[in-house]
């Protein structure tokens, strides 16, 4: 790998008003239709192109009141030095070193940077200018003229390859991939036999069909007609040139059992696989050309191919799509991928995913970021403070930056937390990805029932209006999740059993990740009550019974339970004490916790088919929601909001 | 120019450990120096089969770099791979690129000694502490407090000069007794510096010094340690403290892949801090050079002196071991004066020595050893004219470019070199000054000298012509690549002005255009195509400086000679108006040329032609009468019809 563009910042293009981007090896951007996915793919490949878009007039950004504020695009694009898993490292390689010209040094790093402005005046083109940066951060640029823009061009290339993609169309045009790589064909010292293959095998079709040799007698008129000192009209049903053999080039493609079809008999989504296919092909085929020449001592550019590629999953089965992510990893050099396939970004590590999102007028990207360069800081300070003998004076230089250092920390994701989120994301198969927003809570009860009464509400699914309800496990398992939806900007509602200290623990956790200010929408269940409880408290007791009795196939399932179970040790080795009324409630509790998978589905249509008022608390929570994302309220069959 | 055909010895050296570890190569006069550094870096360009390295290859004059560069150019990429350039074009190179690193907000443009002199006399003249040591109130007289004030002058600079060599560390600002300086010195160091900086400017030491500040810094000397696998450096013997320590710095612990090749015998030791020690003693102690041999091979005379007696006396000419030849000789024009110079070179060093009756030693003449002077440089034209198709000499001369650097000799032009110093850097306040001293004008007060010296549109000069000046500026600031076009237009402003009496200045002006067009001609072949911008033209010129040590006839102004001296002198076109020069009217300007045409005279060892033209054919075609100057009407002149 040896090189990454490991951050790119876009001014004034598109929606892409201001934003900068952090890129790894491979990189995920997700986020709705039209939230500057393909617009960052497209800045990046008018600098770093091997077929570069034009940039015109209509590209600066324009916002919501149609002003202007700026006739300057500006991207910038920094590139570091790598060691082959992507990671930075301080120097540059020899390799390297010689073709980047004027390398600079940040904290003791090195880099490469260089900002492309289009500035337009009155012409729809504009002109274009470029510039070393000295400071990445500050964006502090060298006044000297940057010159060498060909030379990057000619080591680092991109290729950008749109949704509009198929083999079927590559094949017919010289300048795809497809037709780049087979117009380079070198037959080496089997020329000469190749060429006899195919006179003979010309020979031998027009000799063994009766029709060919009818047409081939009779074409020979044409040498009548045309006075010709050559050899004169001949048929030839195989390419009679060399250097036209690839014209006719098909790519076949045989499933296990059927006969071996065409491009053209194959869906768009295996033709649109092979288009990207080729594309890698392409670039891995030059790669290797080059490094044929370096083995031979001969002078050469360097390549590091950027693939940049539009949806593609486009077209493709589901199972397909998961193969996908592994297929692209195999690249060579850097990919970036827009993608709406939870399957794809399922497949991808948390890192390499960017959420693109709109904000008005403006696009922006979230990542989720990792605690573990903070956390190795913290550790190096703890190694000095060690050194310099743990004493007063040493803690109180030290300690400061250590605690600062371990407060950011604690708001970033640690492997505990990706632990659970993949665990959630390869459950809810990456669905979580793609959320419009988070309705967290804590156990399965709620996770079964609240759809039932969010369609009762809304007249829609939660998935329809992209809802994810998320069960977290325990009220000690809120932060992954906070944590998740803060760095990807998705909005997050909570409802929390009320039982014990669990508001304290849900809402301690809320401070650690966002700032102590920040207004997650919390909702406790009223009397200190879990969601089981609730229900009960909410006047659902029959509906509850009735649901029992129905996954029981027994009438009266509760009396068997209480006869079975009484005074029998429960939970904790405190005997159940079922007797009277207040007995029989807690029975009907103890019955419901205990099988929560089992009855929660019957029981939240129980209480949706009772035509009950839903609890209040709910109520409350779904009018946060609606007004937070914009929701509409249900309508009636009269189209009447209800 | 493909492979040279080396001598075994040669070879030898080239191959040398297929180019690597460290390489001391004493070569004596003539051995082929360039033609071993060539043909290495060509070997390591070529041969070595990793291709991803560059090669650095630093030698003393740009001659040198140019003539290496020539022959290796059908090396592919050899700009791209190789630097070959000295060592001043190469720091700053440095220093314009990662400028940043030592606090500028751009590149920093180069100030010329004399541009440093004055920023020095105004840190002497605008400190109270600093004046009372400058300003000799007990001078017996005013011609004796200046000279005293010169001294300090040159003291100063020297001062200044010999820290910076030693690549002196920065001195904090709020530091008043550095090094047990004292509060003055320190002072004067500090204002100094501050005042270059607030121009955006750097000394030609400074050069030096900032890219070892700028090379200190690990993590940038290891970029140009990886980058410059091979380096090589020509005329070692010649190395200063300040290179060898940017050399040290950039090689580091690791990098021992470093050639040297230098003749001690030929080393001009104390120069610029100069000194053999760092090849012959240092090198081969830090670098563990190994070292290769490769040997393949009194003053005027009285005849001189008595001429110089009768201009200036200077008590008595003296015993002299050599009677010599002191002639004056006029023609009819310049071309017959040129032909008769070149003849006699000839004559002389076919010759090849100097020699009298009666006397055993004989000296030497070659190229290197005979100088033609003359009072301005446009009095050289014909001659150089001439020369430039002799194919003979035309590859043994050189116009000596005065104080190392492009001097305009009138005032137009030197108008306009000053307008595009300030027009590259906008807070060169100092040579808007210089032209508001040479127009005796008083521009308004702005922090921009750009539009400071586009207000020199109000003024109506008496003989200068502002306005096509001003045209032309406006013309460059805008369009930084047009400077080709502007010298074109220069000349037909010449071409179609009317300088009535004013000839010798019209001439003048025609010669400086000329001169800046020769060197933009060098520019451009040296430059990229696409930056061959006013600045960089200026950062060429700021170093076209070489100190050229070659078999050549020195062609120079007398300004430019001063501290020189040749076997042979010819003294050229003595005509009045041309030496004195016009602009000389009063007593004290005519005396101060007076002691110019005795430094003159003084330059030849031996021998000393004075020559001038009866007619003097002027750019425009007009031919004018000319007369002796009045310097010489007292001595006796031969006419020349026939030279051959």
């Amino acid at each position: 790998m040896n090189i990454l563009i490991d951050k790119i910042r876009v001014k004034n293009f598109k929606a892409l008003k201001d934003i900068e981007i952090t890129l790894r090896p491979i990189t995920i951007l997700v986020g709705a239709n039209n939230s500057g996915k393909t617009t960052l793919l497209r800045i990046l490949n008018s600098v770093l192109g091997i077929s570069r878009n034009q940039i015109n007039q209509d590209d600066l950004f324009v916002d919501k009141d149609g002003y202007q504020p700026s006739k300057e695009i500006i991207v910038d694009i920094r590139i570091i030095p790598t060691d082959d898993y992507g990671n930075r490292i301080a120097n540059f390689d020899n390799k390297w070193t010689s073709k980047l010209h004027e390398i600079q040094i940040e904290n003791e790093n090195e880099f490469f940077a260089i900002r492309t402005k289009y500035s337009f005046g009155i012409e729809d083109t504009p002109t274009v200018s470029y510039a070393l940066f000295t400071n990445w951060d500050n964006e502090q640029l060298s006044t000297n003229e940057f010159k060498g823009l060909t030379q990057i061009r000619n080591n680092i290339k991109m290729y950008f390859i749109d949704a509009q993609r198929d083999i079927l169309e590559d094949s017919k045009q010289r300048t795809s991939f497809f037709g780049k790589l087979v117009s380079q064909l070198d037959y080496g010292e089997g020329l000469d036999s190749l060429k006899q293959q195919i006179s003979d095998l010309n020979a031998e079709a027009i000799n063994n069909s009766p029709v060919l040799k009818h047409l081939k007698e009779e074409l020979k008129k044409l040498n009548q007609a045309i006075q010709t000192q050559g050899e004169g009209v001949s048929l030839n049903p195989f390419p009679k040139k060399i250097r036209d053999l690839h014209k006719g080039m098909k790519v076949y493609f045989q499933d296990s059992q059927s006969d071996s079809f065409s491009m053209e008999s194959h869906g768009m989504g295996t033709r649109s696989w092979a288009s990207i296919i080729t594309a890698g092909a392409f670039s891995s085929w030059q790669v290797q050309q080059i490094d044929n020449k370096i083995e031979k001592g001969e002078d050469t550019d360097l390549l590091f191919p950027i693939l940049a590629l539009e949806e593609p999953e486009a077209h493709l089965h589901p199972n397909a799509q998961r193969a996908l992510y592994k297929q692209l990893q195999a690249f060579a050099g850097q990919k970036i991928i827009s993608t709406h396939s939870p399957y794809i970004a399922g497949q991808a590590a948390l890192e390499e995913l960017r959420h693109f999102y709109k904000n008005s007028d403006t696009s922006m990207v979230s990542e989720i970021l990792f605690d573990k360069y903070d956390r190795e800081k913290i550790e190096n300070l703890n190694q000095q403070l060690k050194l310099e003998g743990k004493t007063p004076d040493a803690y109180r230089k030290y300690n400061p930056q250590i605690n600062d250092l371990k407060q950011i920390a604690d708001t970033k994701l640690n492997e505990d937390d990706r632990r659970e989120l993949v665990k959630e994301i390869f459950l809810h198969r990456g669905e979580l990805l793609f959320t419009k927003a988070l309705l967290l809570f804590e156990g399965i009860t709620e996770e079964v029932a609240l759809p039932h009464f969010y369609q009762k509400h809304f007249g829609r699914s939660p998935f329809e209006d992209g809802i994810t309800l998320v069960s977290v496990g325990g009220n000690e398992n809120y932060s992954p999740f906070l944590k998740f939806a803060k760095f990807l900007k998705i909005p997050v509602f909570i409802l929390s059993d009320g039982d014990g200290d669990t508001e304290t623990k849900v809402q301690s956790q809320i401070a650690k990740v966002y700032d102590t200010l920040a207004h997650i929408p919390l909702f406790i269940l009223p009397n200190q009550a879990d969601f089981e409880q609730f229900l009960f408290d909410s006047g659902y007791k029959e509906e509850i019974n009735q649901a029992i009795d129905t996954v029981k196939s027994k009438e009266s399932y509760l009396e068997t339970y209480i006869t079975e179970l009484n005074n029998q040790k429960g939970k904790r080795g405190v005997p159940r004490a079922y007797d009277g009324y207040e007995g029989k409630t807690r029975a009907l509790l103890d019955c419901m916790r205990e099988n929560k998978t089992e009855f929660a589905e019957e029981i939240a249509k129980n209480i949706i088919l009772s035509g009950k008022a839903l609890p209040s608390t709910l109520l409350e929570l779904f009018d946060k929601i609606a007004q937070e994302l914009n929701l509409k309220p249900k309508e009636d069959a009269q189209g009447n909001t209800i | 120019m493909h492979k040279a055909i080396l001598s075994k010895e040669q070879e030898e050296i080239v191959l040398f450990n297929e180019g690597e570890g460290a390489v001391l190569v004493e070569a004596a006069a003539g051995s082929g120096k360039t033609r071993i550094l060539t043909e290495r870096v060509r070997y390591l360009l070529t041969e070595k089969k990793d291709k991803f390295f560059s090669v650095l290859c630093l030698t003393f004059t740009n001659k040198a770099a140019a003539e290496m560069n020539e022959r290796l150019k059908d090396v592919p990429k050899l700009k791209a791979r190789a630097f070959i350039g000295n060592f001043h074009e190469f720091c700053l190179s440095i220093v314009r690129s990662r400028y940043t690193d030592i606090g500028f907000a751009t590149p920093p443009h180069i100030f010329d000694e004399n541009d440093c002199k004055e920023i020095l006399e105004e840190v002497l003249l605008s400190n109270p502490i600093l004046k009372e040591i400058y300003d000799f109130p007990d001078a017996e007289s005013p011609e004796i407090r200046r000279k005293q004030q010169r001294e300090k002058l040159y003291h100063c600079i020297d001062f200044i000069s010999t820290q910076k060599r030693n690549l002196i560390e920065q001195i904090p600002a709020f530091e008043t007794d550095y090094k047990n300086w004292g509060e003055k010195t320190t002072l004067l160091f500090q204002d100094y510096n501050r005042r270059l900086r607030e121009q955006n400017a750097i000394d030609y030491d400074d050069i030096l010094l900032f890219a070892h500040q700028i090379l200190s810094r690990p993590a940038v000397a290891n970029i140009y340690r990886r980058s410059y696998r091979y380096i090589l450096i020509d005329e070692a013997q010649d190395l200063s403290y300040a290179q060898y320590h940017i050399i040290k710095t950039i090689c580091g612990e690791e990098h021992k892949n470093v050639l040297m090749v230098g003749d001690p015998k030929q080393s001009i030791y104390g120069f610029s801090g100069s000194n053999p020690d760092y090849m012959l003693k240092h090198f081969p102690h830090d670098f563990g050079a190994i070292k290769k041999e490769i040997k393949q091979n009194y003053r005027s005379s009285k005849a001189v002196l008595s001429l110089a007696e009768q201009v200036q006396s200077n008590g008595g000419i003296g015993a002299n071991f050599f009677e010599g030849i002191g002639k004056i000789q006029n023609f009819d024009n310049e071309k017959d004066e040129a032909k008769f110079i070149i003849s006699k070179i000839k004559q002389w060093v076919k010759k090849g020595y100097y020699e009298e009756i009666g006397k055993e030693i004989s000296e030497p003449i070659s190229f290197k050893n005979i100088a033609v002077l003359g009072r301005n440089r446009f009095v050289f034209s014909s001659l150089i004219t001439l020369l430039e198709d002799d194919t003979e000499l035309k590859t043994h001369f050189y116009l000596k470019r005065g104080l190392e650097k492009f001097e305009p000799e009138s005032d137009f032009m030197k108008i306009f070199d000053l307008g595009t110093k300030v027009i590259v850097n906008p807070n060169n306040t100092l040579h808007l000054k210089q032209i508001e001293d040479i127009l005796r004008v008083e521009l308004s007060i702005g922090a921009d000298s750009f539009e400071r010296l586009m207000g020199l549109q109000q003024y109506n000069h008496f003989s200068i012509d502002l306005a096509p000046l001003l045209k032309y500026w406006q013309h460059l600031k805008n369009n930084p690549k047009s400077l080709g076009w502007v010298f074109e237009q220069l000349n037909n402003f010449l071409k179609n002005t009317d300088f009535q009496d004013r000839d010798v200045e019209a001439a003048q002006i025609a010669f400086d255009i000329s001169e800046l067009e020769n060197l933009w001609s060098i520019f451009i072949r040296k430059e990229n195509p696409d930056g061959l911008t006013l600045a960089n033209f200026r950062y060429f010129l700021a170093l076209n400086n070489a100190k050229d040590n070659q078999n050549e006839i020195t062609i120079a102004t007398v300004h430019a000679t001063k501290g020189l001296e040749f076997e042979i002198v010819f003294l050229m076109g003595m005509n009045d108006g041309v030496f004195p020069d016009y602009r000389a009217k009063t007593d004290s300007a005519l005396s101060e040329e007076k002691n110019n045409l005795y430094v003159a005279i003084t330059r030849a060892k031996r021998a000393l032609y004075i020559t001038y033209p009866k007619v003097r054919k002027m750019p425009w075609g007009e031919e004018k009468t000319q007369v002796v100057s009045r310097f010489l009407k007292q001595q006796k002149t031969e006419s020349k019809t026939n030279i051959y």
